[in-house]
């Protein structure tokens, strides 16, 4: 593996847009995606990140933009397993056939050897049920035939939609492990979820979504980092004077039934230099520490407020 | 199904092959794409049952034609085509056929398989067309030798009115058969991928080969139409007698065709256009 393949991206999307009729499921949507670490696919539902995978792996058919797959659209890669694994959906096979045929038939249309089959019904765990028909399958056994079914061409890159959606948490870690595993190999690992709390504990790096467009595409640490400065607890017995001098200023501000005052869009210390200039006393103010899922509501929900504060990122201009 | 615990398999990140020192198995081989396609379409269609199902619901109808021959042989009428007469199970074994047909492109629509599929293979089109000529082949060799079947045991069942494979278009004919049913399973396929929809496919494809042929020949006035319907127009194929209501077998075997490439075209053209 050279180094250039370390650092240049293995995904590219560039101006990616989607239009059903008058709706745009997904809007000039750019971001790359790098080797070597997990990148989290976030969004909520129906916020076009499954649309976006399909694109980039050839099923649909991108209105305007591109996506590139090692340089190249993904249609054009004649051995495409070698190259990308993905796991789209849990029940992407025909439940007549055994786990082991199925593999087989997918085998084939690469080249792929035999003996490569095996190798991934054993990755996978699934090698004692493996003359078993797919459809007796537990949604378990489903998602760990498609992580063989994405392993089969040994790819450096690999694409999963919501890989932990209904599994019990053994398959929870199961997945989170092997994602982990995989990336450390310097292999390139993007992962589709609406969970929050999941993609904390897995990605390195997010991609998040709303409405077809990028809200923000960060390291996990500073996303929530950046929403942890929006997010700050004010005491003051002139709370009502604060909360004037700051609306006046643009920083959205709610006051709790037990007088407690939350404050967004401005960092604690320009709200202390605010107070201080015009006299206010402060009893308390401190800096919430949002997890990445408040931070995820809250880019999801105002992600123009996001964008406004969030330092300037090359990616980020297309959502503008 | 009782095996439906997930196996408890702790992952060793040290059993995933990694780029630099796979095994020999992870090496890719630069092999041309047709022959990857169609083993890997061989080996879908071989491992459904509705495959083995479908063919042997096919040999079955083309045996009726022994059937026909000994009612025929009983009733003393005189016989003008003895070889069509025993080929006549066609009608009910193209049904079969086009159902198999229909099925290898509508079945992975309707399980989600056909993701799995193009992203494997993203040339669809090749894809498509590698199907057809799997599900044709199977038609083609299996119709002959179900056709060739019948046609021995029915020429015995007629007795001395019964002729034998070296009669003039009798091999034409049971080799037609063949041909007929490969033209069929192409047909379907082109039609599956235009229609998706497995119960969609099988009710046109019905409506087409079987149902609107006997209507329109129980029309005397409709025969002229009827006789360039794609069913009626191939199968000339297997008739040793000039009727006015067929065309001539291989005139009729070139209506069918062309109607068959129409609509593999058609379906080819719709799957690079469409989203998966």
């Amino acid at each position: 593996m050279t180094t250039k393949r370390k650092h240049s991206p293995t995904i590219e999307v560039r101006g990616l847009t989607k239009s059903y009729g008058q709706t745009l499921a997904v809007d000039h949507l750019s971001f790359e995606v790098h080797p070597g670490r997990v990148t989290g696919f976030l969004g909520p539902n129906g916020a076009g990140k499954s649309t976006t995978l399909r694109m980039i792996l050839g099923l649909d058919t991108p209105s305007s933009g591109v996506a590139l797959v090692n340089g190249r659209p993904f249609k054009e890669h004649r051995q495409p397993l070698f190259e990308v694994g993905a796991l789209l959906d849990a029940k992407a096979f025909h439940p007549g056939r055994s786990a082991l045929n199925h593999l087989c038939c997918l085998a084939l249309a690469n080249g792929i050897d035999r003996r490569r089959v095996d190798e991934v019904l054993d990755l996978v765990g699934l090698t004692a049920v493996a003359a078993n028909r797919v459809g007796g399958f537990s949604l378990g056994m489903d998602q760990r035939l498609g992580i063989a079914a994405a392993m089969l061409g040994d790819p450096h890159t690999l694409i999963l939609d919501e890989p932990v959606n209904g599994l019990d948490p053994e398959g929870i870690l199961w997945i989170r492990t092997l994602m982990r595993s995989l990336a450390e190999q310097g292999r390139t690992v993007l992962v589709s979820s609406h969970l929050m709390a999941e993609m904390a504990l897995t990605a390195d790096h997010v991609v998040v979504i709303g409405q077809g467009r990028l809200v923000a595409d960060d390291s996990v640490d500073s996303i929530v980092s950046a929403s942890s400065r929006n997010i700050v607890q004010v005491r003051s017995p002139q709370a009502d004077a604060l909360k004037a001098l700051l609306d006046e200023v643009g920083a959205a501000t709610t006051i709790g039934a037990d007088g407690e005052m939350t404050v967004t869009g401005m960092p604690a210390e320009q709200i202390g230099d605010l107070a201080s200039a015009n006299g206010i006393t402060l009893h308390q103010l401190a800096t919430q520490h949002a997890s990445l899922e408040e931070a995820f509501m809250q880019l999801t929900h105002d992600s123009v407020e996001y964008r406004a504060t969030a330092p300037a990122h090359t990616t980020q201009e297309s959502a503008a | 199904m009782t095996a439906t615990t997930i196996p408890n398999t702790p992952l060793d990140p040290s059993t995933i092959a990694t780029g630099e020192d796979a095994g020999p198995t992870a090496v890719q081989a630069r092999l041309p794409l047709l022959p990857m396609l169609f083993r890997s379409e061989w080996a879908k269609t071989k491992t459904v049952r509705s495959t083995y199902w479908s063919v042997l619901l096919a040999a079955v109808a083309m045996g009726l034609g022994t059937v026909i021959a000994a009612i025929q042989a009983k009733s003393n009428k005189p016989i003008v085509d003895p070889v069509g007469l025993t080929l006549g199970g066609v009608l009910f074994a193209q049904l079969a056929i086009g159902v198999l047909a229909v099925l290898v492109v509508t079945s992975e629509y309707s399980t989600g398989m056909i993701r799995s599929t193009f992203v494997a293979a993203p040339q669809r089109r090749w894809v498509i067309a590698t199907k057809a000529a799997v599900v044709a082949s199977i038609a083609f060799v299996a119709g002959t030798i179900a056709s060739l079947g019948t046609f021995l045991a029915g020429q015995a069942i007629l007795g001395h009115h019964g002729v034998s494979i070296t009669a003039p278009g009798a091999l034409r004919s049971v080799i037609g058969v063949g041909i007929y049913l490969a033209l069929v399973a192409i047909f379907a396929v082109g039609l599956g991928t235009i229609v998706r929809s497995s119960v969609g496919s099988i009710a046109i494809l019905f409506a087409l080969l079987f149902v609107l042929p006997q209507i329109l020949t129980a029309l005397p006035s409709l025969h002229n139409i009827a006789k360039f319907l794609p069913s009626t127009a191939g199968q000339a194929i297997t008739h040793t007698a000039a009727t006015t209501t067929s065309l001539s077998p291989w005139t009729g075997l070139t209506v069918l065709t062309f109607y068959t490439a129409a609509i593999l075209a058609a379906g080819l053209v719709i799957v690079h256009r469409r989203d998966a």
